[in-house]
């Protein structure tokens, strides 16, 4: 579709008899064939051949004359009917319905693609019609009938270009205008620009081609006339700055407003695993990072390691004796609670304690007899 | 001299690094100059910044659920009202354990841990009724915002004459008045998040004579607790109440706080709002003031007035230099184009209000260019729960003047770090994403880049609909796409699509795709596909019993003639004809356990693309089915041209065609 829209803008390129004819010297004039049918040049033909069937050059010049005259003649017709028309054709609905139905019939079922000439027949239908169309439009903007058409013919045909532009840049994905294009919008004025806007919208109905997007909505760009938000100098003239202003305001409100936007701002909760697990924290379902042992150890944060393990410390100032058996049992009782993570130093203090009581004068008494008998046991065993 | 006495220093510091402080002190001694070292401080860290640094790095899985929904695979939703149910029932259900919890805490007695954590031990709530009537619990209850609960306690003490000091008053009229005298809204829940999101609140009206007015009688009147009282009035409703407490005060010689202007303005129209700024000339104006204008100024009929009514407002901000906030620019966005001109376009569409709509929306595309080009690269916090709105209403925006370019710097700036406004993910923040990738898919020339962005959004960011699945259907009937369409599909079988219209469109995508280009292992994805699809239909036509009939979904023929179809593409051709067969069947249609439907025919296309295919494969029998299939709801002179190819291309015995003969000339003309 691409390839054929190109082909086309080319294909315009040399149908601008409408324009050209009474333009300025220097173009050429419209090809022949393109304004008369090849059936009439056949006319012209065998009428001259039968005038002057043996004089070649009267039968050329007589050709040359048939041809122009029936060319002017075009024209003439052609500029009759519009002129005479413009002012009632300016707001005609038929010829605005026919350019929609062109655009609608090109809109239709993608798939069943018409014959490659009849399509291109209905194309070259409605670019004849938005000629037309802009032609009129132009006119009532206050351009001369011939302005009018010289832009009627320039502005499709920049349309067609900035089209076949637009749609290369959409399949390769480029978003940005084009210099190119930004340069074009320059140096047209309001007028024409409208104008323009107007045979680009057209020419989209008429080209929807197999483009995917092609059922998609027209976008609303940035319109730079628009009124600015922020450039604007109108204020309301209350107040000119903050000076001399004072804050009053009732805190609270403010802080439980701010409450309930926070709170808004939470979504639905965690999003990952760590999430949740601050959650955790800040709930105090979960020990605190970086890990501590002594996490929440309650009583005992405070209390050194020393008075865990060193216990026989305390074991004069109970009155237990430094040497003998009884000695030698609370050392090993040191040792074991010294070695026990579970009871609080404390605890421990109190079973030394209890140890002390138990071996008052009258025990300690009595384990020292009993282990000289032990010991003299033992001797006479020997 | 110096540099080689820093590069020891530095080596000294690696060597730390590397080998540890000890062993690094014991090579500094060895040497004959000792190495200075300094042991830094622990970094003060709180509790949560390791798992903060930990969450930022590992950020949101795109490729999973939302972590609410990380569970059996099986149960993960994919639609929004899927999510909606799956999430309020996973928080309900922990509701009711933390109910049973506190209300019968004998039930979990066999707790030992230590250190004993108060967190897993819920307790009920205090009575009011029950609870010893001090004022010590009075502000324990206003504390935890109690707020139902502090008025009964508050009645009950007043009514056993027990004194309540001046402050305590002040701080319940407070709470009674920032809440109404009723309990927190939903919006407000702490704890229960899915409440929080989908809870709502019906619209409060003032409560006449309800304990907030009973204590604004009862304590002093002056600027503070007559602003309060403004303030509530105004945020509920009680406007003219709130106007006449306001010129009473001021005639008085009061002077009330920004929080009760802000009030007032927002419910006043654009001039009043104006007359009464102008007693505020000496007082410090606040952001909410701004939002509390747009407000009123969105009243504005006119859409020329209202529009200058903005920029003045704007402009009145740029000069105070007061930075505008997410909320102000909702509140502008949401109100360029007036809900009159879009009713009038729904209704009757015509070329004026085409115009004026297109007008509309002109400017509001170029105003949120604008804005956009302002937040941009900007730190965005909180500052009001209307800040998260501002997203979904610009996107709103975008898609209404179909502008993707628009739309795509919406969502760079929502998703960058420096945004630190959240919308809610399965209300707000869904309707914001939906609207993007409709919009995408419907302005995108590419489907591949349709099915990229597909897969990264749906079913995480976007629940199935049917409207989704419809616009991207849409576009595969446009451009073939086997990945997407597979995708599509099976978004739509989890999202409960089969039994729905979209069963349909299922099966004419599936149609149209033309199998010989599919590679070897499409073809496979595409066989295992209608196998799934075709049993899943057939499945639920076969709920024949009665406590499952609600379920049961019969098939209709034209259904059937689909699936048959799609059956003989993978090779199933007994399948399909046992499916077709269906149809001839008188008992399959009629009866208690029918499992088709009696009305409708099969689709006259698909009919004669099996004919065809039974044809190609010389296949009598399959070819006379679909004859007989089609003599259902054609005349003779249809059918004689089909018998005449089926003689002509498959080899009949003579008795063969004259029954096939005889049963077209029964046929009617």
């Amino acid at each position: 579709m691409l390839r054929k829209l190109c082909s086309n803008s080319v294909k315009l390129g040399r149908c601008r008899w409408m324009s050209n004819a009474g333009g300025d010297g220097e173009n050429k004039g419209p090809k022949v064939k393109d304004v008369l049918d090849d059936e009439l040049l056949t006319a012209i033909d065998n009428v001259a051949s039968d005038i002057h069937p043996k004089n070649t050059e009267n039968k050329k010049s007589l050709k040359n004359t048939l041809i122009n005259r029936l060319v002017a003649n075009e024209k003439s017709s052609f500029d009759a009917a519009s002129a005479s028309a413009s002012s009632e054709m300016l707001d005609d609905q038929a010829l605005i319905g026919l350019l929609s139905d062109v655009a609608g019939d090109a809109k239709q079922d993608q798939r069943k693609v018409p014959p490659k000439a009849a399509q291109l027949r209905q194309e070259r239908r409605g670019l004849v019609l938005l000629r037309k169309e802009i032609f009129y439009q132009a006119m009532q903007s206050g351009f001369t009938a011939e302005e009018a058409r010289i832009k009627s013919e320039q502005i499709v045909n920049e349309a067609q270009v900035q089209l076949v532009e637009q749609r290369k840049a959409l399949l390769s994905g480029i978003q940005e205008k084009s210099a190119h294009e930004q340069a074009e919008e320059l140096h047209r004025n309001e007028k024409e620009q409208k104008l323009f806007e107007m045979a680009m919208d057209v020419l989209e109905k008429i080209y929807k081609d197999d483009l995917i997007n092609s059922d998609a909505r027209k976008t609303i760009q940035v319109d730079k006339n628009a009124p600015k938000l922020f450039e604007s100098k109108n204020t309301l003239g209350i107040w000119k700055t903050q000076e001399g202003l004072k804050d009053y305001s009732i805190n609270f409100w403010t802080q439980w407003d701010k409450r309930a936007a926070l709170l808004a701002n939470e979504s639905f909760g965690p999003t990952n695993s760590f999430e949740e697990q601050i959650e955790w924290t800040k709930k105090g379902k979960q020990w605190e990072y970086p890990i501590d042992n002594e996490f929440r150890l309650g009583d005992e944060q405070n209390i050194s390691f020393i008075d865990h393990v060193f216990l026989e410390r305390h074991l004069p100032s109970l009155g237990i004796p430094k040497t003998g058996p009884i000695a030698h049992f609370m050392h090993l009782v040191c040792v074991g609670l010294s070695k026990n993570p579970y009871m609080s130093a404390s605890k421990k203090r109190e079973h030394l304690q209890w140890f002390a009581n138990y071996f008052n004068e009258e025990k300690q008494k009595l384990v020292h007899k009993l282990h000289e008998q032990e010991q003299i046991a033992a001797q006479n065993a020997a | 001299m110096e540099n080689g006495r820093k590069r020891r220093i530095l080596q000294s510091k690696v060597m730390i690094g590397r080998l540890g402080l000890s062993r690094a002190a014991v090579r500094g001694f060895a040497s004959a100059e000792p190495a200075k070292f300094t042991v830094q401080p622990a970094i003060e860290r709180a509790p949560t910044d390791l798992l903060k640094a930990l969450s930022e790095t590992v950020g949101t899985d795109p490729t999973a659920p939302h972590f609410a929904f990380i569970d059996d695979p099986a149960t993960i939703p994919s639609t929004a009202s899927a999510k909606r149910t799956y999430f309020m029932a996973k928080e309900l259900g922990k509701r009711a354990a933390r109910e049973l919890a506190a209300e019968w805490p004998t039930l979990f007695a066999f707790d030992r841990d230590q250190p004993r954590l108060p967190v897993f031990r819920p307790e009920n709530l205090p009575d009011p009724l029950q609870i010893e009537p001090t004022e010590k619990n009075l502000l324990r209850m206003i504390e935890s915002r109690e707020v139902e609960d502090c008025c009964l306690l508050y009645e009950r003490m007043r009514s056993e004459n027990i004194d309540v000091s001046q402050k305590t008053q002040l701080e319940l009229f407070k709470l009674v008045a920032y809440y109404n005298s009723s309990n927190i809204p939903f919006a407000e829940w702490v704890e229960w998040v899915g409440m929080r999101n989908f809870g709502q609140n019906d619209k409060a009206e003032w409560k006449a004579a309800g304990v907030a007015d009973l204590l604004f009688e009862t304590i002093p009147r002056n600027d503070e607790t007559v602003s309060i009282m403004i303030a509530a009035l105004s945020k509920f409703g009680e406007n003219s109440k709130a106007k006449a407490l306001f010129k009473e005060h001021t005639e008085a010689g009061g002077k009330v706080h920004i929080e009760a202007y802000n009030g007032l303005i927002a419910n006043s129209d654009f001039k009043s709002a104006l007359d009464i700024l102008k007693d505020l000339k000496t007082i410090k104006p606040n952001v909410s003031t701004f939002s509390a204008l747009l407000e009123s100024a969105s009243r504005i009929g006119k859409f020329e007035d209202r529009i200058n009514a903005f920029t003045r407002i704007i402009g009145e901000m740029q000069a105070l230099k007061i930075e505008p906030t997410l909320t102000t620019y909702y509140y502008i966005l949401k109100n360029i184009i007036d809900s009159k001109t879009q009713k009038l376009l729904n209704e009757a569409k015509n070329d004026e209000s085409e115009k004026k709509y297109h007008n509309q929306i002109v400017v509001s595309i170029s105003w949120l260019s604008e804005i956009l080009d302002k937040i941009e690269n900007k730190q965005l916090e909180v500052s009001s729960n209307n800040c998260n709105v501002f997203f979904a209403e610009a996107m709103g925006v975008a898609y209404r003047g179909a502008n993707l370019e628009i739309s795509q710097r919406l969502l760079k700036i929502y998703e960058s770090s420096n945004n630190n406004v959240k919308m809610p993910a399965f209300t707000t923040e869904s309707l914001f994403y939906n609207r993007y990738l409709q919009l995408f898919i419907e302005q995108s020339t590419s489907i591949e880049q349709i099915y990229q962005k597909y897969k990264d959004f749906v079913p995480r960011l976007v629940g199935v609909s049917n409207s989704l699945s419809g616009s991207v259907y849409r576009k595969l009937s446009k451009e073939a796409h086997w990945p997407l369409l597979r995708r599509v599909i099976q978004d739509g079988i989890s999202a409960g699509q089969m039994t729905t219209a979209m069963g349909e469109e299922m099966r004419k995508q599936l149609i149209e795709v033309q199998y010989h280009t599919l590679s070897v292992n499409e073809r496979d994805e595409f066989n295992q596909l209608v196998q799934k699809l075709v049993s899943t239909w057939i499945e639920f036509s076969k709920f024949t019993e009665e406590y499952a009939k609600r379920l049961q979904r019969k098939l209709s023929p034209s259904q059937i003639s689909e699936c048959a179809l799609l059956l003989t593409r993978i090779g199933e051709y007994q399948k399909a004809f046992e499916l077709l067969e269906l149809l001839l069947d008188e008992e399959a249609s009629h009866g208690e356990e029918s499992t088709v439907l009696a009305h409708g025919y099969a689709r006259p296309h698909v009919m004669s693309a099996l004919f065809e295919d039974s044809l190609r494969r010389k296949d009598s029998y399959a070819a006379a089915l679909c004859l007989q299939i089609m003599s259902l709801h054609s005349n003779r002179n249809k059918l004689e041209p089909l018998a005449n190819r089926i003689f002509e291309k498959c080899s009949l015995t003579e008795s063969q065609q004259k029954i096939i003969q005889s049963f077209i000339r029964l046929r009617p003309q």
